[in-house]
This record gives structure tokens, C-alpha cells and sequence, in this order.
């Protein structure tokens, strides 16, 4: 197995303001499968193309936002020697005991420079609507709405960006396919990191206030996909924040919109694939207009600052 | 008022989450919907503290804007 270590991206857990409204909006408008309405008040969902029985985890609160974003590693010994390095890094470890979350195995978690909490665990339950494994059919239930293939990634938010990326790169593995750099030789300000082959697993960039939430992104078969989910938004009213469009960073075909307590969610499809042989590509800030948004080659104030 | 073209405040996530469109109403009466704590808490409330894309009117209002320091509207050194 060439892939070791941290695999994926594998489940965030994120806060709305009213659940009912959340769940129309992930289950009908984006397409997810709700796996299980917990005694907690927790909801969890999954995408048709995902074997593990969640990825999506909403919990009601009177703020929204994301509390934890979670990472798979390839076995429980690995949550070990993590948490040793991340230990040896400075950065305090606690245990989340397994059942925390149904179906998933103990984890392992921390707070990473930028301010928010990052988990990994090694551990999931399969799940009952699992893609089948045998012959199998592209879909097995009809595809709803924006018809979500999987989970992705998630932006986040915060201060302290070259400490962070480092702490991806050194403690955890990561490689950084993309950067943002200040002008005149200034610090990173954004980065963009993969554990894999995807072009980013999670990417962050430079922010005020610690722990922010930009967005949470599921992947769509085509570009043909990304506008029918444009129609979707268009149709029940979703609250847009831009696309359908392209990205210069990572190359992927987007739309942006808002769940109804005002987190960003991105659905695209496309984007580069990355090799750990792969040199960084680099941006600098005088060209991140055309980075972020490559056909208008510029940036609204909205995606800079609406964050959770 | 997005929907007006009118430019007087700035529009968010018109979810009630990001704050950006923090107000203050000074006359007139009004319902809310759900906004986040972390920029209306029940104090905020009590003094007319809103967000615009929350504010159901029931008369005509008059409101300023009522923007916080803290994530919104306010630049980095790389912008």
C-alpha cells in the first residue's frame, strides 16, 4: 500500500441553528442520506459513494460552525504514534473514547495552530446503504438534488497559517500542492494540503479570529453536475455566494452556497491531481483573484470574510 | 434589500450565522428569526441588536448599522 498514515478527510461535525432546516437542506438539496437521528440530538449523513456510515455530523446550537474536522488513518497503531509526535510538537492530545460517535473507534485530538480541532480516528462501521461491492451499480438509490458523490474537504479559517501548514506537513504527513504567499517574500497566507492524491485535503487561510469555518465541499461527478446544482439553488432559493465558476488553485469547476444557518458548502467537481513528487504551486497574493476565482479574476469581500 | 440594489449594508450568508449584517433598530417593531450567539447574544437582543437577513419588520423601521470588530469587514495586512 503506498497511501499510509492519514488517508482522508473523513467526517466534520458541524453546528446549525435549526436542525429541521438543516436536514432539507443537506438530505433534499445536496443529496445526502440521513444514517441515524441520535438520542444526543446529533444527526449523522453520508454521501452515496462513501463505504463508511458517516461524514456529515449536525449537531444544533445557537452558533453555527464547525467543532471538530476528522481525518481517517490507515490503522489504530497509527493513532499512537501520532499522538506521540503531535505530543512532541507542543500541541496537547486528549482521547475521544470509541461510541462517541456510533459506529466509530476511539480518536485521537488536538488543537492545530489556526485554532481548530482536528481529530483522527482509524475506525468506522461500514454503512448499511454502503456502495455495493459486487458488480456494482454507479448509484443504488436515485440521486437527490445536487446528488453528492462524497465528502471532500473543508477551508478553514484562522491565524498562524505557516505554523499550521508546517504542523500538517512535519507532525501529520501532509504535502502542500498550493500556496499563497504576501508580497515581497511575506509569510504564507494560505495553503492548500493533501494526504493523497487529491488536490487538498483541507486547505487554510490567514484570518483574524481563531477557529473559523469557511467551507465544507462535496464532490460531483462533472461540470455539467456543478450547474444542475446551480439549478437546484436557483429553484428552492439556497443562499448563494458564488459560481458556478473555476478555481486557478487546484483547477476544480465550483458553486458556493449557504446551508440555512449560514455555513458555506462547495460542491464541485474536477481539480488537479497531486504525487508527493509534485514541486508546491505557488501564488502570490496580487494574483489571488485569479487564484480563487479564475474566470472573474477577482475576489468578493463575501468569501474573504462570511465565515462560522 | 439585496434584492432593491440597495448598498447600505454588507450582505452575508443570509442565514443569521455570519454577522455581517449586525444592526441596530431604533424605532419600529420587528420579529426575528434564528441568529447566531456569537454575534447577538440576549443582551444584544434587549437593546435592538439584529441581523438584517433575520429582521421580519411589522412597521417601518429605522436601523444603523451595528458592524463588530472581530471577523467582519475588517482587512488583513495581504488584502
Amino acid at each position: 500500500m503506498a497511501m499510509t498514515g492519514v488517508l482522508r478527510a473523513g467526517f466534520v461535525q458541524l453546528r446549525v441553528l435549526d436542525m429541521e432546516q438543516a436536514l432539507t437542506h443537506y438530505g433534499q438539496r445536496i443529496g445526502l442520506d440521513v444514517v441515524e437521528e441520535a438520542p444526543d440530538g446529533r444527526v449523522y449523513l453520508k454521501c452515496a459513494d462513501e463505504f463508511d456510515r458517516h461524514s456529515i455530523v449536525l449537531r444544533e446550537a445557537d452558533q453555527p460552525g464547525m467543532d471538530i474536522f476528522a481525518f481517517k488513518v490507515a490503522e489504530d497503531a497509527d493513532l499512537d504514534s501520532f499522538a506521540e509526535r503531535v505530543a512532541a510538537s507542543g500541541i496537547g492530545v486528549d482521547e475521544v473514547p470509541a461510541g462517541e460517535q456510533p459506529g466509530v473507534g476511539r480518536r485521537i485530538a488536538f488543537t492545530i495552530p489556526s485554532g481548530h480541532r482536528i481529530e483522527l480516528y482509524a475506525e468506522m462501521a461500514l454503512s448499511d446503504s454502503a456502495p455495493p461491492t459486487e458488480n456494482p451499480d454507479i448509484w443504488w438509490d436515485d440521486p437527490r438534488g445536487m446528488r453528492a458523490r462524497s465528502f471532500d474537504h473543508c477551508l478553514l479559517y484562522g491565524p498562524s497559517i505557516p505554523e499550521t501548514a508546517e504542523f500538517f506537513s512535519d507532525v501529520l504527513d501532509f504535502s502542500v500542492t498550493e500556496k499563497v504567499v504576501a508580497p515581497d517574500g511575506g509569510p504564507t497566507i494560505a495553503a492548500f494540503l493533501t494526504c493523497s492524491n487529491k488536490a487538498h485535503e483541507v486547505a487554510v487561510v490567514d484570518h483574524e479570529k481563531p477557529g473559523m469555518f469557511h467551507h465544507a465541499s462535496f464532490l460531483l461527478d462533472s461540470w455539467h453536475d456543478v450547474g444542475h446544482a446551480a439549478d437546484v439553488i436557483a429553484r428552492y432559493d439556497i443562499s448563494r455566494d458564488i459560481g458556478p465558476t473555476r478555481h486557478g488553485i487546484t483547477m476544480g469547476q465550483t458553486i458556493y452556497f449557504f446551508d440555512p444557518s449560514g455555513n458555506r458548502n462547495e460542491v464541485f467537481c474536477g481539480g488537479h491531481r497531486y504525487y508527493p513528487d509534485h514541486p508546491t504551486r505557488v501564488w502570490t497574493a496580487d494574483q489571488l483573484g485569479k487564484g480563487i476565482f479564475y474566470y472573474e479574476k477577482e475576489l468578493n469581500d463575501r468569501f474573504l470574510g462570511v465565515v462560522t | 434589500m439585496e434584492r432593491q440594489g440597495l448598498k447600505h449594508l454588507p450582505v452575508g450568508c443570509r442565514g443569521g450565522g455570519c454577522g455581517v449584517c449586525r444592526v441596530r433598530v431604533t424605532s419600529g417593531r420587528y420579529r426575528t428569526g434564528k441568529m447566531s450567539r456569537a454575534h447577538v447574544s440576549t443582551g444584544d437582543e434587549a437593546v435592538g441588536i439584529a441581523l438584517a437577513c433575520q429582521l421580519i419588520p411589522e412597521s417601518d423601521l429605522a436601523l444603523r448599522r451595528a458592524a463588530r470588530g472581530g471577523h467582519d469587514a475588517r482587512k488583513r495586512p495581504w488584502q
